[in-house]
């Protein structure tokens, strides 16, 4: 983890009217998924199809 | 930095929880197993213990919570003397479709309370606009003109309004990062119905620069502005019953605590870093968009090693509730299928085992009406799977043996599962009654009605709402997707024809329900009146329950002293909403003059 300090923070200039300020801070996309994950949908779609038929 | 709740007292406070739910389930999955055996068990017999088991142990788990709630008090954390602010905030403001009036009136209060605090220099404002509708988004822009010249909020306050909205809510924070994050310290994250007290917010960026590895810190919103019957018991309940439930979760969540979506405030870095959303795999209601984003940046957050943390004792965070059952099962529908979502995370690398636990308990929420439900079916089946009664089943013993009488143990399980439902609030009205908290709701004579009247109203709603999410998990667990549906707020009264067109498929159910259980199982139909009832008068009740309410029950601290920033809201509304022109002086309407 990284702490992070106040004076690591970019400051911009006053920014023109109405328009938010250009610091871009990249979010990277994470990894949340397995490959073998469980879902509920595959708990209970080929319960239901067997009712079904 | 000393902080409210440790590791060990959040493990001992899960370890009571757990043990005291799994005990009271498995009391009740014995005591139900030994009625089914009076007259010889029986498949259904299993079934229905295992639905009683379930959902006894969600029962038991809840009251759980406001047990723990009661054993201690809201403290702040420990911290160092307040020599200022050296941060920098911005408080985000998210809307879609909303009234910009309403919602820019919300934004002029809480910059005039924090021109109070002395540190408004510390905080800017960004309005994110995802309003889909080229009208509104319009009078968003031309209110934005006002609003920059009553707060002279040039260079503080900002709107932008989104091309295309993907990643609904969450997407639109995201790009707020993407696009100024690194300008802030710290982001206070809003919804468009959210209202803060400066000192409040002040309270917060001072508690996030003394605690460096806190990388996200939770209020305990009250739900305030409610008119209606429903709304009001729900405000009721949020103001009276919810402190006392969110301190025992706070208890047991510790570092890894909850992320409500809005009023809480992030260390910017930290969820840049930890929470980019990806699009689940595979197509809506499951795949897609995370809808429920903010359990799961909570999660992130955690994995990552930030402390996450609900801090109950901070007053002064306000939102707005629906006012109608029809309003808050839509809402609800969003949050089912967020919740259900969250299968397809829960088992995600690197997750702090109390957060999975957190998803779970969210699906959990919306899938035990389906085993009360279920309970309820194979009751009413069980007759057609009963063995026959064998009064002689000892071969050559000439004298019938008669089944023991095991009523008094499906009577005894009744009152446990009743008390698990009632007792906690009984609890917190007794507390409040002999601490004194009872007299900033009316006094302990209004406490006590106005908690028999909440309890007397949400076990007739409870049945409706059970239907409602019964139909939302159904929904979601085959394919359809909710979408997102914009907030009503305001006011939410329903005719009876607009109540019985959300509701004539609950009174159907009821009416067919009652039916086959006189018909197969006439003994149960005592049992079932409590929750056939509600379902068939549905309309009526969510008529009522959507009108005006009138009377001194239900009372909030808040509805006897409205809080300043409340005040404010109201004055700063009133006056745009009877003078909509946008003045050519910026000095009209300055907070001094408000």
């Amino acid at each position: 983890m990284t702490s992070v300090t106040p004076s690591e923070t970019q400051t911009p200039d006053t920014p023109p009217r109405g328009s938010l300020p250009e610091a871009p801070l990249a979010m990277p996309k994470q990894v949340l998924t397995r490959e073998s994950g469980f879902s509920l949908r595959k708990l209970f779609l080929p319960l239901m199809s067997r009712a079904g038929n | 930095m000393a902080k409210a709740n440790g590791p060990s007292e959040a493990s001992a406070a899960r370890l009571l929880g757990l043990v005291f739910s799994l005990v009271a389930a498995g009391g009740a999955f014995l005591l139900f197993l030994q009625f089914g055996w009076s007259d010889g068990l029986d498949a259904m017999d299993i079934v229905r213990a295992a639905f009683i088991l379930v959902s006894t142990f969600w029962l038991a788990w809840g009251a759980m919570q406001a047990v723990l709630g009661m054993m201690s008090r809201a403290k702040p954390p420990a911290l160092p003397p307040f020599e200022g602010l050296s941060t920098r905030t911005a408080i985000l403001v998210p809307v879609y479709n909303e009234d910009p009036v309403t919602v820019y009136s919300r934004i002029a209060a809480m910059d005039a309370s924090l021109k109070a605090t002395g540190y408004s220099d510390h905080f800017h404002f960004a309005i994110l606009s995802d309003t889909r509708k080229d009208d509104i988004a319009a009078l968003e822009m031309e209110w934005y003109d006002r609003l920059l010249a009553e707060c002279d909020g040039e260079g503080r306050m900002f709107y932008r309004r989104r091309e295309s909205n993907a990643g609904r809510k969450a997407g639109n924070i995201e790009d707020f990062f993407q696009r100024s994050g690194a300008a802030y310290d710290f982001a206070l994250i809003l919804d468009a119905d959210s209202l803060m007290e400066g000192d409040t917010i002040v309270e917060m960026a001072r508690r996030m620069e003394a605690d460096t590895t806190l990388g996200l810190l939770q209020t305990l919103p009250k739900v305030t502005r409610s008119t209606a019957r429903f709304g009001r018991a729900m405000q009721f309940s949020a103001s009276f019953h919810s402190p006392i439930f969110a301190r025992g979760l706070a208890m047991m969540q510790g570092r890894t605590g909850p992320f409500w979506g809005h009023n809480a405030i992030v260390r910017c870095r930290a969820f840049a870093e930890s929470c980019g959303l990806p699009e689940l795999p595979g197509k809506p209601p499951f795949g897609g968009h995370i809808m429920s984003h903010d359990y799961v940046e909570a999660a992130l957050l955690a994995r990552a090693g930030w402390v996450v943390r609900l801090d109950d004792d901070l007053a002064g965070s306000f939102e707005e509730g629906p006012e109608n059952i029809v309003d808050h099962a839509k809402r609800d529908r969003r949050w089912c299928q967020g919740n259900l979502q969250h299968s397809k995370i829960v088992g995600a690398p690197g997750l702090r085992m109390w957060n999975r636990f957190v998803f779970i308990q969210g699906i959990l929420s919306y899938i035990s009406p389906l085993f009360w439900l279920g309970f309820l079916m194979a009751s009413i089946a069980a007759p057609w799977f009963a063995p026959p009664l064998n009064y002689f089943p000892v071969e050559g013993w000439p004298f019938p043996v008669f089944p023991s009488d095991e009523t008094w143990k499906a009577i005894g399980l009744a009152i446990g599962i009743f008390g698990l439902l009632f007792l906690p609030k009984l609890l917190v009205a007794a507390d409040a009654m002999t601490s004194g908290r009872a007299r900033r709701f009316g006094g302990s004579g209004l406490v006590f009605g106005s908690t028999l009247a909440e309890l007397v109203l949400s076990s007739i709603n409870a049945p409706i709402l059970m239907m409602f999410q019964t139909r939302s998990v159904m929904q979601v667990v085959l394919g359809a997707d909710g979408g997102w549906p914009t907030n009503n707020r305001g006011d939410g009264t329903l005719a009876l024809g607009e109540s019985w067109a959300a509701t004539w498929w609950i009174v159907l159910t009821g009416v067919c329900g009652l039916a086959a259980t006189w018909y197969l199982a006439p003994g149960l139909v005592p049992w079932l009146l409590p929750i056939a009832v509600p379902m068939i008068v549905a309309p009526y009740v969510v008529s009522w329950t959507s009108k005006a309410s009138t009377t001194r029950t239900f009372l909030t601290p808040l509805e006897i002293n409205p809080s300043p920033v409340m005040l404010l809201q109201d004055r700063y509304l009133a006056r745009w909403q009877d003078n909509p022109e946008v003045p050519s002086d910026p000095a009209v309407g300055q907070p001094a003059h408000i």
